[in-house]
């Protein structure tokens, strides 16, 4: 006779991460429906523009996420060196924004290399954005690869906590690196002009300080004259 | 402290004097590495120089890998992590002391695989001043870098495949560095290979001053 036993399991959300969460969803969709419907396709990049959409945002969110992981990795140190027990909480965070760090920079790199074939005719270029764009997510997942190391959990802490700060000195080099040196990748740039379209939604919910990343100022107006200016 | 500092370096050259693994395993496999890239390249000489820079870089990575494993597994194997951590030796110092023996140690790499460019790859130097001075930035860059790398993964069971994935994307841009600013002393490409050099210097600044800040939390155990 088989005997089965249903234990109930324990849900670590909070009504507060469920409203997140549903928000997130539904936020999630409404660019998904304005980015592939409702927006036009780009006068000169036709459909793959739509691409950018994640593209940018990913690697800012990226950004954001390694941001964390430094400032929690700095707090972990402070805390744990006064008391061993405590500042755990920050390097578990400095841990789960890691991870969110590499998804995203991963999601920057597949999505770059697709508009590049589309756009440049080639996947992948050696040019210092690309180069060090993976050159972060290498880094970064050699330290999820060292905090999850079979050692002692307060040591393994600390070095990943270091391994943190010192993997953040890589993201302004990716970020200025289209200002350091000669790329394929576009230049930064922000757009000042403004417009009254709902198309602005999209370029400010998408495109926020897209253009330090992509510098590609994405127009769907349908006067050609003023349609993409990429900046060589 | 720079006592200190020469005490610790002085430690590690001697052990390594004594043992020879520097000179009689490291550096031969070094050379070996840029024979089997003249195989590589079909023995082809022209293209040989023009990459010498390159791959000059990339032997000095791998022996240069190789060596900051050995610095602190000669530590972690006979438990002189924990001697360090009771002695009176302060925690930048250690930093500095392993750095400079390693910089000795990388130094000689460099040199017989310079040798060996010239040798093998028949290439001429056309500014020595730059090449010596790219040289030695990728030699501090090189030590400063593999010390705060080679700490983390020291004593941990995984170590001999966790550090070359730690430390090659921070060496890349070195390695980079100096394989512009060699091409340029040799006469390849016409670049400026002084702004590489300084990127090089530059790099070795930035880890020097992480490790002398974070070296201590690094040796500390839990």
């Amino acid at each position: 006779m088989t005997v089965v036993t249903t234990s109930r399991v324990k849900m670590t959300a909070t009504p507060i991460t469920r409203v997140l969460g549903v928000l997130a969803l539904a936020a999630t969709g409404l660019m998904a429906l304005l980015g592939l419907v409702v927006s036009p396709a780009d006068v000169v990049q036709g459909e793959a523009v739509r691409m950018l959409y994640l593209h940018v945002p990913s690697i800012w969110i990226a950004y954001g996420a390694f941001v964390l992981t430094s400032v929690s990795s700095v707090l972990f140190l402070r805390r744990s060196k006064r008391r061993a027990d405590r500042g755990r909480h920050y390097d578990r965070l400095a841990g789960s924004a890691a991870e969110v760090g590499v998804v995203f920079a991963g999601i920057t790199l597949i999505t770059g290399m697709l508009w590049g074939k589309v756009t440049w005719g080639t996947y992948w270029q050696w040019d210092a954005r690309l180069t060090t764009t993976i050159l972060l997510f290498v880094t970064y997942l050699g330290y999820l690869a060292l905090r999850r190391l079979p050692a002692d959990p307060m040591v393994r802490s600390r070095r990943a906590a270091v391994m943190a700060l010192i993997s953040f000195v890589n993201v302004p080099i990716v970020h200025y690196s289209v200002d350091w040196w000669r790329t394929l990748h576009q230049k930064a740039e922000r757009r000042t002009e403004t417009r009254n379209n709902w198309r602005n939604v999209l370029d400010i919910a998408l495109f926020h300080g897209c253009g330090d990343h992509c510098g590609c100022v994405v127009d769907h107006s349908p006067v050609p004259s003023n349609t993409v200016r990429r900046i060589a | 402290m720079l006592a200190e500092t020469l005490l610790v370096a002085r430690k590690d050259l001697r052990v390594e004097w004594r043992a020879k693994v520097a000179l009689g395993q490291v550096t031969p496999l070094a050379l070996l590495i840029l024979v089997v890239f003249a195989f590589a390249l079909d023995a082809n000489t022209s293209l040989l120089k023009l990459g010498a820079g390159g791959l000059y870089w990339v032997a000095v990575l791998y022996g240069g890998t190789l060596l900051i494993q050995r610095s602190f597994d000669v530590e972690t194997d006979d438990g002189n992590m924990d001697a360090f951590r009771m002695s009176a030796i302060s925690a930048p110092s250690l930093f500095l002391g392993k750095a400079l023996a390693l910089f000795v140690q990388i130094g000689l790499l460099e040199l017989v695989l310079g040798l060996g460019i010239a040798f093998f790859y028949e290439v001429r130097i056309v500014d020595w001043a730059l090449l010596l001075v790219a040289a030695t930035a990728g030699t501090v860059a090189f030590s400063v870098c593999g010390v705060l790398w080679g700490v983390m993964s020291a004593g941990l069971r995984v170590r001999a495949t966790l550090l070359p994935l730690l430390l090659v994307p921070v060496l890349t841009p070195v390695l980079l560095a100096g394989s512009r600013a060699f091409e340029t002393a040799l006469g390849v490409r016409a670049d400026a290979g002084w702004t590489w050099a300084s990127l090089m210097f530059v790099i070795a600044a930035v880890h020097t001053a992480i490790g002398l800040g974070a070296f201590g939390f690094l040796l500390e155990e839990g």
